[in-house]
């Protein structure tokens, strides 16, 4: 059996696992426009300088070798045929495949409105390593570094980039708070002000009015709505990621608005041909794209699997060795929900949002300890009215079931 | 890496602190102490938390005429504290001036704390450890001639037949069940009322009723006599009284004694075999044995057990009382509160001299009498006739016997000072003067185990402005009441323990031959160690000699007939409430435990009681169900019922870390020990 | 593989595994945990070392690694990127970060450096604990 698989990120190297894992005898290409295997999720600590190229590979150093893969890197797929099956790569290499896997992730939206930017040579996204390489070029050089969108990347960025001396930092979110879909303004507004400590502008519920850009398309200023002039000599943009799927057009491979469609079992509208991580577009985060990866490889070698509804609204972050946990939804209101708030001297910051014993939403700033529980409730939505304790003091004795392999799992309660 | 000594429990572990800029960055249970030998319980583990979750301001506080706590100069409160301590001395006596203090603190401390408030004010001192090894302190003085445990802890790993009495090692001395489990040719008989942790690891278990072991054990007594399974040689040799020891306990036979405990004939039967058979019997005991309204008598008819039958003085023997403190015995040895400095009752003129010259003091400048204990000073407080009271390291709000009389005694005193490491016990919220002190990773000092070993507490951290050791504050305070040249003697931790070597001189606790630095970073030594003695061994017991301290050198067989039970089950209180350390976690009122944040989820927040479902369900009280429990001293409290078949039907088990459980326990002591009988209180239950 | 087996019925809260864990990994912090549930009943929690690890699919850096040969998921602190997925991951809360430095993420190695195993199981006074050959 011949597998070809695209993209050797989360997606695709989890399925390339699993394959290998199953079938010891498989012929296995692994195609990547990736001359590394690195994790996206770190970037900004190679920005930064805290780790090497090395120290972001999340496999062993001889992953290849080990699981026996045909990695041919450097190269970008641009043609599926699904009738012929094969794939046609950027050399004009022509690769047939039995089963393919479509893993080829997603990259950096530049919202329509500013769609000036496209051509202007001081812009750069923060999703692969290639943006790092610019980001830390042009960052030598430049004074004034804007990015817009305090989302999970903007703030990725900008912590990459405090370690450079000497540059004025800012950033621009359309919200009213930093990190607005995980976090409310009391958790925000810790990391708010310790970016301000550390110098960073910040605008909120700033609007770009227009962007001042020279003839040799080089940005040296932004304008907001309310007037106010920003110099700019760098612009990272972190406002959103959309699916890579334009070498599928004509394949008659379905795609949507959103990215491929992929079924439970991961597979595409064609036979023989499965997608799994950032390319439909879904769920951009990494577990999501691993679980994703394991499925869609299970499936290809023969062992059935099928998807349970990921949830995927959840993150941590750890900024400042500040970390917090924003899990569901965070911005329920006490119009309709029960919000119970614990709060300490040593900056423990707790938010848990239910309604009817069941939990639908939580933030954790400080400490995360032992914190897994929570997400599960929240995904299973477990009712936890029985319990009679503290939310914030839930912990798995209440749940606890041993299976015969001894493993636990939420089945039943003993 | 600094090694030092655990300030918690009776085994006093040795620890090995690692230290970076006056921070604890691990703690490792010290591999060479062959107390416990590279590993510990998590509250030793866990030692270098304290101070740290739980933060007091380091000045001393005075309360105001509003009622609100002010902070002072530590030589403002020196001298606040020496005008009123004088004030109060010169209206109403010494006599009117107490102090509690505790077995948690280096005896240097305990030394210099009796030094100020006995020799100089003439007052009484008594300390927490009156509420656990009072009993054998006085058993093993009246038996032997000198308050003196025999045993090293290597015998339980010697012994091939271990009883523990009233003890349950599992929960409240791990390191000693980690012992126990490293023998492996051993029986192990538990007798104990409760179906505890340790009586579940048994071979065998024996329930006896509540309190009815004196009588068990003057049955076993009267049946190895009938067997003749007793070493008439030793008996003849080496101890007195056995002939009226055995005139007494022939009225308890078989009969009596299987009506007495609950037990069977055939039960006896088994127990007697096992100590006869046994090569090395030992027989361990604690709290069950100890705090009880006949808790000395029962502790000797274990010790005359052990005398009949030879097995004391040789390797995996002994009557061995394990204590509850990590330096009860420095208290019993060296605080100058029962007993002189280095032992001998307070009128031996012979003693008084040894210590005066010692001291460089007259003899009239040392106390000629021994303290009241702890429950007189508490009576005595009540009836108006103490007027000034200092505690120091307890919370006798909480673990005092009865302790809602405790909080009366508050309201009555003039000068009610509490000293401690937090602000916030249910005792120092009360004070009128509060004076915080460090913890003992900032001190130094001396301890000594249950098996008479003394180790080094040495600082781990430096002290930070304002901070004091307990041993600074009685200085300053003895300074500040114009003690003079009586302190030049005194001025450190170190002098002061060479003083009470001085002291020990040519008693059974001689400990001349130690110096701090043979402390250091070593195995410790067991007493006695005299000048120019080698140390041979590591683990030493006494006796080896069969040479008792008494003026005839022979042990005694101590025994009465027992007396009855002051506070027996009525109609009305049916119940009988049990009480004692429920988990690893938690110490005593939980002031210190409270830091160890890894175990702060094993444990309610709130107060508990063990009940057998029958007896719950009779009164239709749901399990972890919140009722009231009445008791015969005429408070009640509220528990949440915890169900288990570990207590019989008609007992009740409630922890000890809780405020509400020593609200229920009488004002019932032991007649010469005077330690309170907190085991058997007559109570009844009632669903709220 | 190698599983421990929990008999909650058995555990007395003593926390002789807890300590044993801290002291076998020359550490400050522990890496299992015994907690009470509503009805005060003890549940040691420990790592199961899952079929299916979340730990080791939400770990961003490939610090959580499920060893296919032992079946025990490792933890390489060394590439750890102390991004906490882990922590959120775990469905039953057996994950932390440590006291100290908050850098290394609490979770069990089932003792590889120790030829008897797992130093918890021989420590625990009560057989609470026992290591089970599981498929």
């Amino acid at each position: 059996m011949k597998y070809v698989i695209i993209g050797a990120s989360a997606a695709g190297i989890s399925g390339v696992k699993r394959i290998r894992e199953i079938d010891p005898n498989a012929e296995i290409i692994l195609i990547s426009k990736d001359e590394y295997i690195y994790s996206r999720c770190i970037l900004h600590h190679y920005i930064s300088g805290k780790r090497t190229l090395d120290q972001l590979n999340f496999v062993s150093p001889n992953f290849i070798e080990e699981y026996n893969i045909n990695w041919l890197k450097g190269e970008e797929v641009i043609k599926v045929d699904s009738d012929q099956k094969f794939v046609v790569t950027n050399s004009n290499k022509k690769i047939s495949f039995d089963k393919l896997l479509i893993a080829s992730g997603s990259h950096v939206n530049i919202p329509q409105s500013l769609k000036i930017l496209k051509a202007a040579t001081n812009v750069v996204g923060l999703h692969n390593l290639d943006d790092c390489e610019k980001i830390m070029y042009l960052a030598k050089y430049a004074n004034n570094i804007v990015i817009i969108g305090a989302g999970l990347i903007g703030i990725d960025a900008i912590s990459g980039l405090l370690n450079l001396e000497d540059k004025n930092l800012t950033i621009i979110e359309r919200c009213s708070h930093l990190l607005p879909l995980q976090l409310d303004t009391e958790s925000s507004s810790t990391y708010e002000n310790a970016f301000a400590q550390r110098g960073v502008k910040q605008y909120y519920n700033a609007i770009i009015k227009k962007i001042g850009i020279t003839k040799s398309k080089h940005i040296i200023e932004i304008i907001l709505s309310n007037g106010e002039l920003l110099n700019c000599d760098l612009l990272i943009i972190a406002s959103g990621v959309r699916p890579n799927v334009a070498f599928l057009e004509g394949s008659g491979i379905e795609v949507d608005y959103f990215g491929l469609v992929i079924d439970e079992y991961g597979q595409t509208s064609c036979k023989d041909i499965y997608g799994a991580g950032d390319v439909s577009g879904r769920r951009p985060i990494w577990s999501v794209a691993v679980k994703e990866g394991i499925i869609a490889g299970s499936n290809m070698a023969g062992v059935r699997k099928h998807m349970t509804d990921f949830f995927a609204s959840k993150s941590t972050m750890n900024f400042f060795d500040i970390p917090t946990l924003s899990l569901g939804n965070t911005l329920l209101g006490s119009d309709e929900y029960e919000i119970e708030v614990e709060k300490d001297q040593d900056g423990n910051y707790k938010k848990i949002i239910h309604k009817d014993g069941k939990i639908y939403g939580a933030i954790l700033q400080g400490d995360l300890s032992y914190s897994g529980v929570l997400t599960q409730l929240i995904a299973l939505k477990i009712d936890v009215s029985r319990i009679k304790k503290s939310l914030f003091k839930i912990n798995y004795a209440d749940f606890f079931h041993q299976t015969k392999d001894f493993e636990f799992d939420y089945e039943e309660e003993t | 890496m600094i090694q030092s000594t655990c300030n918690i429990c009776s085994l006093a572990c040795n620890m090995d602190f690692y230290v970076e800029d006056n921070e604890i960055t691990k703690v490792v249970p010290s591999k060479n102490y062959p107390v416990n030998k590279g590993f510990s319980c998590i509250k030793g583990l866990m030692l270098g938390k304290q101070q740290t979750v739980y933060k007091t301001s380091p000045l001393p506080k005075l309360r105001d005429e509003y009622g609100e706590m002010v902070e002072l100069s530590w030589e403002g409160m020196y001298d606040y504290l020496a005008a009123e301590l004088l004030r109060i001395k010169e209206q109403h006596g010494g006599d009117s001036i107490a102090g509690i203090s505790t077995g948690q603190m280096p005896l240097e401390e305990m030394a210099l704390f009796s030094h100020v408030m006995r020799n100089f004010l003439r007052g009484h001192v008594d300390g927490n450890t009156r509420l656990c090894m009072a009993t054998s302190v006085v058993a093993y003085k009246q038996s032997f001639g000198f308050d003196a445990p025999p045993y090293t802890l290597n015998d339980i790993e010697l012994s091939d037949t271990i009883f523990l009495i009233g003890a349950n090692p599992i929960v409240a001395h791990p390191i000693l069940w980690d012992r126990i489990r490293q023998n492996k040719n051993k029986k192990l008989i538990v007798i104990d009322p409760r179906r505890s942790e340790t009586a579940e690891k048994a071979d065998f278990h024996y329930a006896i009723k509540g309190k009815s072991d004196i009588f068990l054990f003057y049955g076993l007594a009267n049946l190895l006599i009938e067997r003749d399974a007793i070493d008439k040689n030793y008996i003849e040799e080496h101890t007195e009284n056995f002939e009226e020891f055995k005139n007494l306990v022939k009225d308890y036979t078989s009969e009596v004694v299987c009506e007495k405990t609950g037990l069977s004939k055939n039960d006896l039967d088994n127990m007697v075999d096992l100590i006869a058979n046994g090569e090395n019997v030992s027989f361990w005991w604690t709290m069950g044995i100890n705090q009880s309204y006949e808790g000395v008598r029962a502790a000797q008819s274990i010790i005359n057990l052990a005398l009949m039958t030879g097995n004391i003085g040789r390797a995996g023997t002994g009557p061995n009382s394990i204590t509850g403190q990590s330096n009860a015995m420095g208290s019993r040895a060296f605080s100058n509160t029962a007993g002189l400095y280095g032992g001998g009752d307070y009128d031996n003129p012979s003693r008084r001299k040894a210590v005066c010259d010692a001291l460089e003091i007259t003899d009239d400048q040392l106390i000629d009498k021994p303290t009241l204990p702890y429950n007189a000073i508490i009576e005595k407080i009540n009836a108006g006739e103490i007027k000034a009271l200092w505690v120091v390291s307890t919370n006798p709000r909480h673990s005092w016997a009865n302790n809602e009389t405790f909080q009366e005694a508050i309201k009555k005193l003039e000068l009610f000072i509490v000293q401690d490491l937090y602000d916030d016990t249910d005792t120092s919220i009360e004070a009128g003067v509060f004076l915080p002190v460090v913890s003992g990773l900032k001190k130094t000092g001396t301890y000594i185990n249950t098996e008479r070993r003394l180790s080094a507490m040495r600082p781990v951290l430096k002290k930070e402005e304002h901070e004091k050791s307990d041993y600074e504050v009685f200085l300053g305070v003895g300074k500040a009441l114009g003690m003079g040249n009586l302190l030049d003697l005194w001025e450190t931790p170190k002098d002061a323990f060479e003083l009470m070597k001085k002291c020990s001189k040519n008693m059974p606790c001689d400990i001349t031959g130690v110096t701090y630095e043979a402390l250091e970073g070593t195995p410790g030594i067991q007493w006695p160690f005299k000048e120019g003695m080698i140390l041979e061994a590591d683990e030493r017991r006494l006796f080896e000699d069969d040479q008792y301290y008494t003026p005839s050198k022979k042990a005694k067989f101590m025994f009465s007939t027992p007396a009855e039970n002051p506070l027996p089950t009525s109609k009305e209180f049916p119940y009988i409430l049990n009480t004692g350390r429920d988990t690893v976690g938690q110490w005593h009122t939980q002031i210190r435990s409270r830091e160890i944040t890894l175990a702060e989820d094993s444990y309610p927040k709130e107060a508990y009681i063990y009940i057998n479902p029958k007896l719950a369900k009779k009164f239709n009280i749901e399990d972890n169900e919140k009722f009231e429990v009445y008791s015969i001293n005429g408070h009640k409290s509220q528990f949440a019922a915890k169900y288990s078949e570990s207590v019989t039907e008609n007992q009740l088990y409630a922890p000890i870390h809780y405020i509400e459980t020593n609200t229920l326990t009488p004002s019932v002591y032991d007649p010469f020990s005077k330690e309170p009988s907190f085991k058997t209180t007559p109570v009844s239950i009632s669903k709220i | 593989m190698e599983r421990i087996k929990i008999d909650r019925s058995k555990c007395i809260g003593c926390l002789g595994c807890v300590t044993a864990c801290i002291v076998s990994h020359d550490s400050f912090d522990a890496k299992n945990r015994v907690v009470i549930d509503t009805k005060h009943a003890y549940a040691p929690i420990f790592c199961r070392h899952c079929d299916e690890p979340e730990c080791v699919y939400t770990c961003m850096t490939g610090a959580m690694s499920k060893d296919r040969k032992t079946g025990f998921v490792n933890y390489n602190k060394e590439h750890c990127a102390s991004c906490y997925m882990c922590i959120m991951g775990c469905p039953y809360g057996v994950l932390k970060s440590d006291d100290k430095t908050h850098k290394e993420i609490m979770k069990c190695d089932m003792c590889q450096h120790r030829e008897d195993g797992p130093i918890c199981i021989e420590k625990c006074p009560m057989q609470a604990i026992t290591l089970e050959e599981v498929i």
